[in-house]
């Protein structure tokens, strides 16, 4: 964390990092407490003192202390140290699903707010938490947070028999959670990226580095424009039109966050790998001849539905399969639960996002599907490590380590 | 009494203008670098938040019993407003004469649905968040309620001293208080409302104008318009 924090005052204001949308939405807020219903850190905690209503209350109270008329006249309060560090965890042991947001009886966009708030703890030094407070480093000595040497971002799972070209429209980001902790999707990606037979790149895995959305959501904004412009340039250097990518997180960085760290439009569009896949199916290029009779259950990961819009896509490239039967969650699209995975809160409160994630496994197997299916490497990471030790057992598989699998090229 | 309950209702007065002043300042300071650049509200968005807003449709997705008791308070308070219009206007415009029948249906449903939002969330639904801001908002609504049915049906005040005393405040002619002990009471619990107002009155409009404009905004965002 490099901000500075040392002179910083408890009573400076609380809405800097907010934009004027965000600071209505703080006093928008209601506090109907409906949103709990809905919140997947509520359902596993059961305590309302970190739910989304009592954060806003909070958060208002800050800015009441520093920022409303009775500050203006008399001056801004101290906050209670306390205060802040309970407020702290609550904004960093949620999931930033946006389910709430989701659900909120005004609209606040949640899913947005929350990290802009984390961000407000860290610029005051209060976050942010464990292990997260190793990523800029980790990602400044390897290009990704995990701390992982680049030489293994692709090597231990890229298929031998197939190269990418060195400049072409389509490029593919692996990402990083996928690269080093999702091994069967990315590799799923590319293989039928390859099927799909329209030559595509790839940065070399020192090039590749981590597109920015960890450090996003856990509020250390520091790094950004230069991971940014560093990977803009580069797919730029290589003629692209169209990056591709099956990360949620990063498909919703890219798209939202990467022209405002750039300083304009990018020069390629952004799409989700099941975009380009499904318009493969509907063109013709590609074709599933085998036969899959199972019940399959699809899981829309919170930053690919909720985020940028992605529901249809991924079902329409399920639907390619001959024999499958397709399950829904009870909580679909624009209202998915989320599997635990989310905001980086998995590295800090892992319990709570196991017990998440096995909500998840249980619901998919009390609906009799033979597969779950999932479309975002932390969810697979999360949910794979939720099964282990759980009582509920069901194959956990990639969408397009499925899809691969079925054109008999796994 | 004239001259404490005048000097109550402007400073009242002032600091709800003032509060909100301020925090629509706060609201409109200068936004951090890195925003996306405003968008263009277009009237069928406009239109469909209008929706949103007056009929409080996403209580009404999000819980629809619920819904049932707020929107009929957020209805009866909107009518009872317009009514009491009348203390503070001369002439009266049609409309407030118009808001009788209404009103007088609005001052029993307005306490009905203060009770039944109170019974839906501690005995019905049992939520597990509750607010005590929230709760003592619905306390002196519903004080201010009894009062205001006990003055209309039991205990009528001088309907002619109470006008003259609050057209005497609007014009800033501060008058003699009315007489009678309930109007005191009726009085005092809205001057305590009017400080005690809740923040979301007027923000929560514009966020859910900004919904809307996102929710139609979000397929084009990954896709071709």
């Amino acid at each position: 964390m490099s901000s500075p924090t040392c002179c910083m005052k408890n009573s400076d204001s609380f809405t800097k990092n907010l934009t004027p949308s965000q600071r209505i939405e703080i006093d928008a807020c209601t506090q109907c407490g409906e949103c709990l219903d809905c919140c997947p850190v509520q359902q596993v905690t059961k305590n309302p003192d970190i739910s989304p209503p009592e954060k806003i209350r909070m958060f208002r109270e800050f800015i009441m202390a520093t920022d409303s008329l009775k500050a203006k006249i008399l001056g801004a309060k101290e906050i209670d140290r306390k205060l802040l560090e309970d407020f702290t965890r609550a904004v960093f042991e949620c999931t930033t699903c946006g389910a709430c947001g989701q659900n909120c009886t005004v609209g606040i966009n949640t899913q947005r707010l929350w990290p802009m708030l984390r961000k407000e703890m860290v610029r005051r030094g209060l976050g942010p938490l464990g292990p997260q407070k190793e990523m800029p480093e980790a990602i400044g000595k390897t290009g990704n947070p995990y701390g992982k040497p680049a030489e293994e971002r692709y090597s231990p799972w890229f298929p031998e028999d197939i190269q990418v070209v060195e400049k072409a429209p389509v490029a593919y980001y692996a990402g990083c959670t996928g690269a080093y902790e999702a091994h069967p999707m990315v590799k799923g990606d590319v293989l039928v990226l390859h099927a799909i037979g329209e030559p595509f790149t790839m940065l070399p895995p020192e090039e590749e580095v981590c597109c920015g959305f960890p450090l996003f959501i856990t509020g250390q904004h520091d790094m950004l424009e230069g991971l940014v412009k560093r990977l803009v340039e580069a797919y730029q250097a290589r003629d692209v039109k169209t990056l591709v990518c099956s990360c949620p997180c990063c498909v919703n960085i890219m798209a939202r966050d990467w022209p405002l760290y750039y300083g304009r439009e990018l020069p390629f569009r952004i799409r989700h790998i099941t975009q380009a896949v499904a318009g493969a199916f509907a063109a013709g290029r590609l074709k599933i001849e085998r036969e899959l009779r199972e019940r399959i259950i699809y899981h829309d990961p919170c930053y690919l539905s909720r985020g940028v819009g992605i529901m249809e896509e991924p079902r329409d490239v399920l639907k390619n399969i001959p024999g499958i039967e397709l399950l829904e969650f009870d909580h679909n699209r624009l209202e998915s639960r989320c599997c635990g995975a989310g905001g980086a809160a998995r590295k800090v409160y892992h319990e709570n996002a196991v017990a998440m994630g096995r909500l998840t496994i249980d619901e998919a197997v009390r609906k009799k599907a033979d597969k779950l299916i999932l479309s975002c490497p932390a969810c697979y990471a999360k949910v794979h490590e939720a099964m282990q030790d759980h009582k509920t057992k069901i194959p956990i598989v990639d969408i397009m380590e499925l899809i691969s699998g079925l054109l008999g090229k796994g | 009494m004239g001259l404490v309950l005048s000097v109550g209702f402007y400073t009242c007065f002032l600091f709800f203008v003032a509060g909100y002043l301020v925090r629509m300042v706060t609201w409109a300071q200068q936004a951090p670098p890195r925003v996306l650049p405003g968008k263009t509200l277009t009237l069928p968005v406009f239109l469909n938040a209008l929706v949103d807003i007056l009929l409080l449709r996403r209580l009404l997705r999000a819980n629809d019993v619920l819904w049932l008791g707020e929107w009929t308070f957020h209805a009866s308070l909107l009518i009872l407003f317009l009514r009491h219009l009348r203390y503070v206007l001369e002439p009266s415009p049609p409309f407030v004469y118009a808001m009788d029948i209404p009103a007088r249906v609005a001052a029993w449903l307005l306490p009905a649905s203060l009770i039944y939002i109170g019974a839906m969330k501690l005995v019905i639904e049992k939520k597990t968040y509750i607010s005590s801001y929230n709760f003592m908002l619905l306390g002196l609504m519903m004080v201010s309620c009894v009062s205001g049915l006990v003055m209309k049906y039991s205990l009528p005040a001088d309907m002619v001293d109470i006008k003259h005393f609050t057209m005497g405040l609007v014009t800033f002619h501060m008058g003699i208080s009315p007489e009678s002990i309930t109007f005191l009471f009726h009085f005092i619990i809205f001057l305590v409302l009017l400080v005690s107002l809740p923040t979301h009155m007027f923000a929560a409009p514009l966020t859910m104008i900004e919904a809307r404009q996102r929710e139609d905004e979000l397929p084009y965002l990954l896709h071709e318009k």
